[in-house]
């Protein structure tokens, strides 16, 4: 009777498990939001958002991206800033209550949050600003690291010129 | 407990069909619903994007039409070039893959996935200005639609962890029956072999005093070398064996499974038979005997065991009363049970041993087998009935059987 008794909660733990293991089977996809944290950009849905930050650049997940929290208009927006590696590499200073302005590949999360994935980042309390994608989307940590940085130069909105590599950046089209 | 095992797997057996069933309707309801909601809210969006493009050609009042469930919408020409798109970047180059067919097909929807992971809902339908045809690709977040079926499937979980909790209270409560039931079979086994012990011993002493007694008159019938002396104490050895075939009588009478065939009988004419039988034996003892009965009253009752029954209490009363007296037993119907009196005014049972005179082997006389009312019990417990006694020292004993009666 036990071993029986423990065979059915087996099953069923196991059964009950299967929507959690098909994330962690899914390579870079975040659990909570459902996202590609990791190279998750589409061109069709870039946006510039502005606001205040409410929580600096910090590592998250699994797959280990920068993730920051700014206010916006829209209400909260998590801005995605690619691998943490990378962005510690690039000496770009964001600090709570700095007011900045991004573009990038606007989500809603499965979560109901809305997330970035940020292509220019602009630090309007600092003057700094910093291209992380090219305007086609691609990443450019995917090539080597290499940045476009404005220096103390005002944000603009101009971003870097187009780079090969990454995922996701066609304009959707025709049939599907 | 198979009715109780019955009842234990039924119950939530059903449950589990029925919340499975709820279950399952509700979550099938849910995808439809959800999709029902954005093909409302994306065509709504389409009918105001059209009116926006009548009354405003160059799209400029398009940059500041925005709702939170837009995900981005653009406007093609019949020449595939992007007129509109939310992302301003984009106006003016070549929609990807355009087939211009797709102007013909009228509304086309589904869901897709956007290379950012999320999932939108994607509707392309054709929009109209006074002159111009164009073709509105619109995706929408599916995040509050959904909501629906997050709720459908949290329901689903709900149900299903409750129905999970069901079964292993199930699996717990059966558990535990089944180890009260064995624990309850260990007692009676138990309990039998110790009565078992009892009753050997009991029957071991029953047996060994009048064996001691024949062993002891047959050595002086031995000896003896007088006829006469010798023949008194042969009918002393009779009387004691007949003592034991009386014991081995009333413990095979006892221990019979055998319940006997029940027919139809006339309770009183029983009862008169009885009475006729043990008159002598009552004169010798100065008792009368008077009987009380209906004329006639016919039960389904095994008449072998019946007499045994009504035989064994008439004996014991006359055996209550050794200076005479007056023994009645009288038959009445009342609700369907025939009750049996048998009263004596003899010298009574002692209220301590009230509580066991039905146990077998217990007795209070000297040469009693103990059996007669265990018996007496156990023919009446054959029959659907039960006894009651009432007894006061020195005034009589009543004892009543009741049995159901059709």
């Amino acid at each position: 009777m036990k071993r029986y008794s423990v065979i059915c909660m087996v099953i069923l733990l196991c059964l009950w498990n299967q929507r959690a293991s098909a994330f962690w089977g899914s390579g870079s996809t975040d659990g909570a939001s459902g996202l590609d944290v990791a190279a998750g950009f589409d061109v069709n849905t870039i946006a510039t958002v502005a606001g205040s930050v409410i929580a600096q650049p910090e590592r998250k997940g699994q797959e280990q991206h920068t993730e920051m929290t700014v206010v916006t208009q829209q209400g909260p927006v998590t801005v995605v800033l690619g691998p943490w590696w990378y962005w510690e590499k690039q000496n770009f200073t964001v600090m709570k209550t700095n007011e900045i302005t991004v573009t990038g590949s606007l989500a809603q999360g499965k979560d109901g949050a809305l997330y970035l994935f940020a292509q220019k980042v602009g630090n309007r309390s600092t003057g700094e600003t910093i291209t992380l994608r090219s305007e086609s989307g691609k990443p450019f940590w995917s090539r080597g690291g290499s940045v476009t940085r404005g220096g103390n130069r005002p944000f603009d909105g101009n971003g870097s010129r187009s780079a090969s590599g990454g995922r996701g950046n066609g304009m959707r089209g025709g049939r599907q | 407990m198979g009715k109780t095992l019955r009842l234990l797997i039924g119950i939530p057996f059903c449950f589990t069909l029925l919340v499975a069933w709820f279950a399952w309707s509700a979550f099938h309801a849910a995808p439809p619903l959800a999709a029902e909601n954005l093909r409302g809210e994306g065509l709504s969006i389409s009918v105001a994007i059209e009116q926006l493009i009548v009354a405003d050609p160059s799209f400029r009042s398009l940059l500041r039409f925005t709702t939170p469930g837009i995900a981005y919408f653009a406007l093609i020409d019949r020449q595939g070039i992007v007129r509109f798109h939310t992302n301003q970047g984009l106006i003016g180059q070549p929609y990807p893959n355009y087939d211009q067919t797709a102007f013909l097909e009228g509304l086309f929807e589904q869901r897709e996935r956007l290379a950012t992971g999320e999932e939108v809902y994607f509707l392309r339908t054709g929009v109209h200005t006074a002159h111009d045809e164009y073709l509105l690709v619109l995706a929408l977040h599916t995040y509050r639609a959904d909501q629906v079926i997050r709720r459908a499937k949290t329901g689903v979980t709900v149900v299903f962890a409750l129905t999970v909790a069901l079964w292993g209270v199930t699996l717990l409560l059966f558990a535990l029956l089944r180890r009260e039931e064995r624990h309850r079979k260990e007692m009676s086994r138990r309990e039998e072999l110790a009565r078992l012990g009892e009753m050997g011993a009991l029957m071991a002493h029953e047996i060994r005093n009048p064996l001691a007694g024949i062993k002891g008159f047959a050595q002086l019938v031995e000896t003896s070398s007088n006829l006469e002396q010798a023949h008194r104490h042969a009918e002393k050895i009779v009387i004691q064996s007949l003592r034991m075939e009386a014991l081995v009588n009333d413990l095979l009478a006892f221990a019979r499974d055998d319940r006997g065939e029940p027919e139809m009988s006339d309770l009183p004419a029983l009862i008169q038979d009885c009475a006729i039988l043990l008159r002598p034996e009552a004169a010798t003892q100065n008792v009368a005997i008077e009987v009380a009965v209906p004329a006639e009253l016919k039960a389904q009752v095994a008449v072998d065991r019946i007499i045994q029954l009504l035989l064994n209490l008439m004996k014991n009363a006359i055996q209550a009363m050794p200076n005479g007296g007056l023994l009645t037993v009288s038959l009445r119907v009342k609700g369907g049970i025939a009750e049996l009196t048998v009263r004596d005014n003899g010298i009574g049972i002692q209220p301590e041993h009230l509580h066991h005179i039905f146990e077998p082997f217990w007795t209070s006389k000297a040469q009693g087998t103990g059996l007669g009312l265990a018996l007496c019990s156990k023919v009446a417990e054959e029959h659907g009935g039960h006894l009651t006694v009432e007894s006061t020292v020195g005034i009589g004993t009543e004892i009543v059987v009741k049995l159901p009666v059709q």
